[in-house]
């Protein structure tokens, strides 16, 4: 059957929603709380005292019919780099402080900032029929996958434990494996090439989503200070002025003597 | 002489079913509050989640992945939920956040606050829309998994996603204009 036309989402919707996906906020207590109430209620024996703490073993996968895909086991670092990948084109606002912490977040929608809000949904084909078998949960997007979209090839560094039960990227308390990897600087040095690749395309949704994966991976990155100059040009270049400046002050502030300065200053010069 | 029967309905082992449990608490969680829960009855109907899933583990297919099968089973736990409570009042309670160690203090803060914000207009969907924009929009499901998880004709469920990304379009569109007149 093919599928009916369906009107797809305005570009902001699809980047709340892209961002909604990388939710993990379900506090520990509640976890055991539940835990214990399950356990009362299943009659199940209790534990035996592991002598490691949460996800840092091989979780049993002893029982009849169990057969859950590593992928399936995490909200992940994708979630996560989606996230960072909105929050990147947002970042001039957060940076300004206008993102606060009460209130409504109405702000998000400053026509600047819907200029760069479409980044985070850019990988969304519209009305696209997705996986019959997706890869089960909240990094069920392919295409939110890290190092893994727009085309960039997967590191070394950057390949996930293939059919590892173990702890995943996006566990709280754990780093990343691209930024624990053998060769981060690689994998930044990929991140980095893909946005430039893409904004001297003039494809700037596709460089601030790969600017927004590499601050989510690479935060204070040996090549942070790239990306930042990078951003304000591909900020300029979309559109957002706005953004464009605020990000290229906190660029200032960050890298006073840097190299990169004339190009960031340029990008925001006012067109003759 | 007819091969082995089906093996019986059983349940998993406690072990497999604490693995499954930590490992997809944060999943049922997080689609129990895109369901639109929130406050105390979130650890209830969690609570009520996975002890489905444990009853009713012989209909686990292994070879698929796990959580189409544990959302297939929130919905249900939710629609039952709110059929016996009509006038459930929703408390809407702060959501205690894990520290992302990637994120910073405002990056978090700004994170949240535009989860919260996809959320809101999410909880003012009904049930059945919201079931739907959920698993296609946000899970990835494919329309015709979705139909089967919701026991709805195909046409019923492209006809639910329709209308969810209208409301979910008007909704963001009006927040645009609130802002604008702020």
């Amino acid at each position: 059957m093919t599928d009916p036309e369906i009107d797809d989402l305005s570009p902001v919707s699809r980047a709340l929603v892209e961002l909604e996906r990388g939710r993990s906020d379900a506090p520990t207590e509640a976890m055991d709380a539940v835990l214990a109430r399950l356990e009362k209620t299943l009659g199940l024996p209790p534990v035996a005292p592991k002598p490691d703490t949460q996800g840092a073993g091989t979780p049993p996968r002893s029982g009849p019919g169990l057969a859950v895909p590593a992928a399936a086991m995490s909200h992940g670092a994708a979630g996560k780099v989606v996230a960072g990948s909105l929050l990147f084109v947002l970042g001039g606002f957060a940076g300004a402080g206008i993102v606060v912490a009460t209130g409504s977040p109405a702000h998000l929608f400053a026509p600047s900032a819907l200029a760069g809000a479409r980044t985070a949904g850019a990988t969304v084909a519209p009305n696209a029929e997705p996986r019959e078998e997706p890869r089960a949960g909240l990094n069920a997007n392919p295409d939110s996958a890290p190092l893994t979209a727009q085309g960039a090839a997967p590191s070394p560094a950057a390949a996930p434990a293939g059919g590892s039960t173990g702890p995943t990227a996006g566990s709280p308390g754990r780093p990343s494996p691209l930024v624990d990897g053998a060769r981060p600087l690689r994998a930044e040095r990929m991140i980095i090439e893909t946005a430039r690749s893409a904004l001297s395309q003039g494809h700037t949704s596709d460089a601030l989503a790969a600017l927004g994966r590499h601050e989510a991976l690479f935060p204070q990155g040996q090549l942070a200070e790239e990306r930042e100059a990078l951003a304000v040009q591909c900020l300029a270049a979309s559109g957002a002025g706005e953004l464009a400046r605020k990000r290229a002050d906190r660029f200032r502030r960050q890298f006073p003597r840097s190299m990169l300065s004339p190009a960031v200053d340029a990008a925001i010069e006012p067109a003759p | 002489m007819s091969s082995d029967p089906a093996p019986p309905a059983s349940a998993p082992s406690p072990d497999a079913f604490r693995a499954v449990y930590r490992d997809e608490f944060g999943y049922v969680w997080a689609s129990l509050q895109r369901l639109g829960v929130r406050g105390p009855e979130l650890q209830d109907l969690a609570h009520d989640v996975f002890v489905t899933a444990f009853k009713r583990w012989a209909t686990y297919d292994a070879l698929r992945p796990v959580r189409p099968w544990l959302f297939g089973i929130t919905y249900r736990v939710v629609l039952d939920f709110r059929r016996k409570f009509q006038n459930h009042r929703e408390v809407v309670s702060e959501a205690v956040e894990v520290p992302d160690p990637v994120m910073n203090a405002e990056e978090r803060v700004a994170t949240r606050q535009a989860r919260d914000l996809a959320l809101k207009v999410i909880d003012t969907m009904d049930l059945d829309q919201k079931a739907v924009f959920v698993m296609h929009e946000i899970e990835g499901y494919g329309m015709p998994q979705i139909a089967e998880l919701v026991g709805a004709p195909l046409n019923t469920a492209y006809s639910r996603l329709r209308l969810a990304r209208r409301h979910f379009d008007k909704a963001v569109q009006g927040l645009q204009a609130q802002e604008r007149r702020s």
